[in-house]
């Protein structure tokens, strides 16, 4: 009952969210000229640091474990087809989305919550203005044109992770590594990954609106702890259900001629 | 509970916590609607579905908050100016100017408009948030415990503004507090709320003359 309420909520604010921004699109009165831009670059500039370290780390990594194994079976050349599938459709939108999740949801959190204390959101209601616009349209635009840009620069990241590993361990040219990622990756894929990250942006901004306004100062109160715990579950639930619909189709989805060999 | 504010008069609403004042300010400045019962300005319902109705409502008035609410992502101008920019986007860019300008000198902070709140004193952000309630000329300007927070001299200062703008302005005036000090310095008129209803109302004078008990105690105790 209570998940089913949940969903209810989270579906509600979306709305709500879309709503006032195609309102905004419609008629920009009632929001501040420039804080499409300033949230663009809190959400993209400043979180791009992290993501990429993070995509980069991520990609280095699971290249170095995979290596030593596909080197066993002399299929070197594989690990470009499992760093660029691995990182491009499922890791990087995985680890942006937590990095969304962490970084811009938590200051979304804590601005919102602070404004609610302060009696902000209600000074903006007596003048008019309505607080969901103003607040949330401009942080929903910016997380829509963000993401599929912090989505390419992570992709090419955590592939270079894969290329530097790959050549340092394996002797692979960047080049042959490189042409094979862009031989297995579709734009399809590509796209995925845009998508499934779009879907996490708009959760967090969704979500931790939700609870920087309505749930700050409520006893036993950790809104990031919670949304993050709510958010790391979906995630997990998520990756079961690919795991398990990968098993029973990969093998004729993703068949692969013996270039390599 | 039922009374009517009075024009250009500073009107105090006090009463114990818990009494109602904030959930009374809240219906008077329609934030929320009332329990039951309405609340009209002259002839018209407040609709607080009606977002026309709302909206009427908001220009017409002011509030100065507790905490100040200014947005602190905005430097004092940009703050005085939003209702300006919000309500009337039409206003040419001087216009804005010298309103903005104007009610900054009405407060005493002449200077400091390319502040930001953060950069301000407690004193200094209530009479900017009194500089911007004030701004689109409201009709009634609302003020939740405004002396709240300061030290007795600034309080003292934000009362005599309060008073001063009353007096040369016409302005009509809703403060809630529970300061003894300010009520005495600023009210024209007082209305206690007790239990479910109003408990006094009535002048300073008519109040020092009152036998009721819990309004003496009420004092006494404050």
């Amino acid at each position: 009952m209570k998940l089913k309420e949940e969903f209810r909520r989270f579906f509600s604010l979306l709305a709500d969210e879309i709503h006032y921004t195609a309102q905004f699109l419609r008629n920009r009165r009632g929001v501040l000229p420039g804080s499409v831009v300033q949230q663009l670059y809190v959400m993209g500039y400043k979180s791009f640091p992290i993501v990429a370290l993070i995509t980069f780390l991520v990609g280095i990594t699971i290249s170095l474990t995979s290596a030593a194994q596909l080197k066993l079976f002399g299929a070197d050349i594989y690990l470009a087809d499992l760093i660029g599938l691995a990182m491009i459709k499922e890791l990087v939108p995985l680890m942006t989305g937590i990095m969304l999740a962490g970084k811009v949801g938590a200051s979304i959190t804590a601005e919102i919550a602070t404004m609610k204390v302060m009696d902000e959101i209600d000074a903006l209601r007596t003048m008019g203005v309505v607080p969901e616009k103003f607040l949330m349209a401009p942080r929903l635009i910016a997380i829509t044109l963000v993401v599929p840009l912090l989505v390419a620069m992570a992709d090419t990241v955590g592939v270079a992770g894969g290329v530097i590993v790959a050549r340092a361990a394996l002797g692979t040219p960047p080049g042959v590594f490189l042409r094979e990622v862009f031989d297995i990756v579709t734009f399809g894929d590509f796209l995925i990954g845009i998508v499934k990250t779009l879907v996490f942006g708009w959760a967090v901004v969704g979500r931790r609106r939700g609870e920087g306004h309505d749930r700050v100062g409520r006893p036993g109160h950790f809104a990031d702890h919670r949304a993050g715990l709510r958010f790391r579950l979906h995630l997990v639930l998520k990756r079961t259900w690919t795991s398990y619909a990968r098993s029973t189709s990969m093998s004729v989805t993703r068949a692969k001629p013996s270039s390599a060999d | 509970m039922n009374f009517s504010l009075l024009p250009g008069r500073i009107t105090v609403i006090v009463g114990e916590s818990g009494a109602g004042k904030s959930t009374l300010l809240k219906a008077l400045i329609g934030l929320s609607p009332p329990l039951s019962g309405d609340v009209y300005w002259g002839e018209e319902r407040i609709d607080y579905e009606s977002e026309r109705s709302l909206a009427a409502l908001y220009r017409r008035i002011g509030v100065l908050y507790q905490n100040s609410a200014l947005l602190n992502s905005l430097t004092l101008y940009e703050n005085i100016a939003l209702p300006i920019r919000i309500h009337r986007p039409e206003t040419p860019r001087k216009d804005e100017e010298d309103r903005v300008h104007e009610v900054l000198g009405m407060v005493g902070l002449v200077g400091a408009d390319h502040k930001y709140p953060f950069e301000l004193s407690g004193g200094m952000r209530k009479r900017a948030a009194l500089a911007r309630s004030m701004v689109l000329k409201p009709e009634i300007v609302f003020c939740d415990e405004p002396s709240a927070g300061l030290d007795p001299l600034t309080a003292s200062g934000l009362d005599d503004l309060l008073r001063a703008l009353q007096t040369s302005r016409g302005m009509t005036v809703v403060a809630v507090t529970h300061e003894l000090r300010s009520i005495c310095r600023i009210a024209d008129r007082v209305l206690l709320l007790h239990g479910d209803g109003i408990r006094f109302d009535g002048t300073l004078p008519e109040m020092e003359k009152s036998a009721d008990e819990y309004l003496r105690s009420f004092f006494l105790r404050t």
